[in-house]
């Protein structure tokens, strides 16, 4: 029987909570069926199931822990996640408790020699990183996921194997009170770098593995008073060769990530005198030796890989489980939250019978291909904090060397935050519309663009997730939003009177929506209910909509 | 600072190939890196481009 950790994880900050097990209804009732099970209570897992929500469908979380994940881990999310997070109704307790920060700085031999701006814009709710500890990442989504109907989050529930995966997917899971085995319709692994699931499959990811390995230690020091911002040292006189990047935290906690020198054991890295030793030289390094307390530390090596598919059968994986990539970026849980809102609207329609079961493998396809640009991008990063041959290393100090007399090339060391991939070549873009005769705006596959419309009042507030249709006045009359045959399907926004009916109506910052969008004549944008445009037209022709959309329900099958 | 004359997505090209250069000449990785610059400097460079060069890459070696 399954036999979690039930005393309470060591803090010096946070006050874990044990979550009971409540004994199921599948043990006197095996014949239920469910339609979704996720493996895995992190933040994909839990966006996931909130996503599923946000449309009607009902999940299954298991958590084979009773406690949140220890340690700051993904730490910080981007604009990009926040916007998902708040289509999951959860990103409010983020913004509240985080820190933010948009600006990265690089330092060698005492001097700073790259500065990093991430832009910011007026049109965005959300700063461009926020910090929290992974914790309260968790907790947020845990208290969203509790006040759900539609979700029933299992603590203490171990996935042991699949029983079956063919039309319908039999789990076996371990609990405190002995096993039992859950039907579902579909099963989405969100279960970490370490996936249960995707080892019992026998899947092999494709990319490459960096040697170097990283020590990961959260610490608390009130009085170490640095700006919010990413700091990166290379080649301290502490670390010789190496690289160490430091972030603040809420609750005066900060995080280090230094590289291990070469040949030290994970084992030697993590013995407490050592990691005190290396925490001080650290802070004499940047003249400030102030008291400190470990939380937490932990060691990792740096990968770039991905699976070639996320789905088998009727399993499908995501987030971490799917795909290995390094912090250097931020791209670890900022693509877990991409794939979770590309997948829960897909998986939504196909269980609700809104669409064919082929609508799943453009998750696949979409974002696999994601995984390989996030996978290429990080590599360059990858190279530069952790050089993986005798020839990038030679490089990065010609590099550095350079950067303090003719910093020409300090760019490389620029590490290429994490971006939203487009989807430029989706099948799910509208075949016949006028995306390559607009000049400007935002181009199918892209992601759309948020807009200020007045005090706290941004665009992406009068979301829902689902698809939406944005009608841009200035051109054509206005059209009836109702004469969409798919009208249920979509909620209309209304930009400066181009639509009558619809569900929102905008007005303010018209012209600037109208300009970020490179609609100033009138048309109309469909975007998918993970907000990557799907279409885009000059005219109010809403036949055209439609077909995209009965498109989206009627896909043939690709495999 | 000199002005770059190439984009960074080029010069990212140029710090790959240079590091496989470097890794499949292997221990002779000095020699590969004398004979690039003087191929670099005969063919590309004049000779206060190649002066400038020299002087900008002494400085900073550490040790």
């Amino acid at each position: 029987m399954h036999q979690p950790n039930l005393e309470k994880r060591a803090s010096v900050f946070y006050d874990y909570k044990i979550h009971p097990f409540s004994t199921p209804p599948e043990m006197t009732n095996p014949e239920a069926r469910h339609k979704v099970l996720i493996v895995g209570a992190g933040p994909v897992g839990l966006t996931t199931a909130l996503l599923l929500a946000k449309s009607g469908v009902p999940s299954v979380v298991i958590e084979s822990e009773a406690q949140v994940s220890h340690g700051s881990r993904a730490v910080a999310a981007t604009r990009r996640s926040m916007e998902v997070l708040q289509q999951a109704g959860a990103s409010e307790p983020f913004v509240k408790n985080g820190l933010v920060w948009n600006f990265g700085r690089s330092f060698y031999r005492g001097t700073e020699v790259f500065r990093m701006e991430i832009p910011t814009d007026v049109n965005d709710r959300f700063a461009p990183v926020t910090n929290n500890p992974q914790q309260y990442w968790e907790e947020y989504l845990v208290d969203c996921a509790e006040k759900s109907d539609l979700i029933d989050l299992r603590w203490q529930t171990k996935y042991v194997c699949l029983e079956e995966n063919s039309d319908v997917v039999r789990a076996r899971l371990d609990t405190p009170e002995g096993e039992y085995t859950l039907s579902a319709d579909w099963l989405v692994a969100c279960d970490g770098g370490r996936s249960v699931v995707r080892k019992e499959l026998g899947l092999r990811m494709e990319g490459a593995a960096y040697g170097g390995k990283f020590v990961i230690v959260d610490i608390k020091a009130p009085d170490f008073d640095f700006a919010t911002e990413r700091r990166c040292y290379f080649d301290p006189e502490w670390n010789p060769g190496n690289s160490i990047l430091l972030h603040r935290q809420p609750y005066d906690l900060w995080r280090l990530d230094y590289r291990l020198p070469e040949g030290e054991t994970e084992e030697t890295a993590l013995e407490p005198a050592l990691l005190a030793s290396r925490v001080n030289d650290l802070m004499a390094m940047v003249g400030k030796v102030v008291d400190w307390e470990l939380d937490w530390a932990s060691v990792y090596s740096a990968n770039t890989k991905t699976l070639p598919d996320y789905r088998q059968g009727r399993v499908l994986l995501a987030g971490d489980a799917a795909h290995l990539l390094p912090i250097f970026g931020i791209r670890g849980a900022n693509t877990g939250f991409q794939d979770a809102e590309n997948l829960a609207w897909k998986l939504a329609m196909v269980v609700t019978g809104d669409a064919g079961i082929d609508l799943i493998d453009t998750y696949s396809t979409e974002r696999v291909k994601a995984a390989r640009e996030i996978c290429d991008e990080a590599a360059k990063s990858t190279r530069m904090m952790d050089p993986p041959t005798k020839g990038y290393e030679l490089l990065r100090s010609a590099i550095l060397s350079f950067s303090l007399s003719d910093p020409f090339c300090a760019e490389l060391m620029h590490w290429r935050t994490s971006r939203p991939h487009v989807y430029l070549d989706s099948r799910l873009n509208a075949a016949d519309d006028d995306n390559a005769s607009i000049s400007g705006g935002i181009v199918n596959g892209a992601v759309a663009r948020n807009v200020k419309l007045g005090t706290d009042d941004f665009l992406f507030d009068h979301f829902r997730f689902g698809y939406h249709l944005l009608i841009f006045g200035g051109g054509d009359r206005a059209v009836d939003a109702n004469k969409l045959a798919n009208r249920d399907r979509v909620r209309v926004i209304s930009v400066n009177g181009g639509a009558t009916n619809a569900d929102v109506d905008i007005s303010s910052a018209a012209s600037s929506f109208a300009t970020i969008y490179g609609l100033t004549q009138g048309g109309m944008y469909l975007l998918r209910p993970d907000m990557h445009v799907c279409g885009r037209w000059t005219s109010h022709d809403l036949d055209k909509v439609d077909t995209v959309l009965e498109a989206h329900s009627c896909l043939e099958a690709t495999k | 600072m000199t002005e770059r004359t190439i984009p960074l997505a080029k010069l990212e090209t140029v710090n790959d190939s240079l590091a496989e250069g470097i890794d499949t000449a292997g221990s002779r990785r000095e020699l590969f890196l004398t004979k690039l610059t003087f191929y670099l400097a005969a063919h590309h460079a004049s000779e206060d481009e190649l002066k400038k060069a020299v002087e900008i890459s002494l400085k900073d070696l550490g040790g």
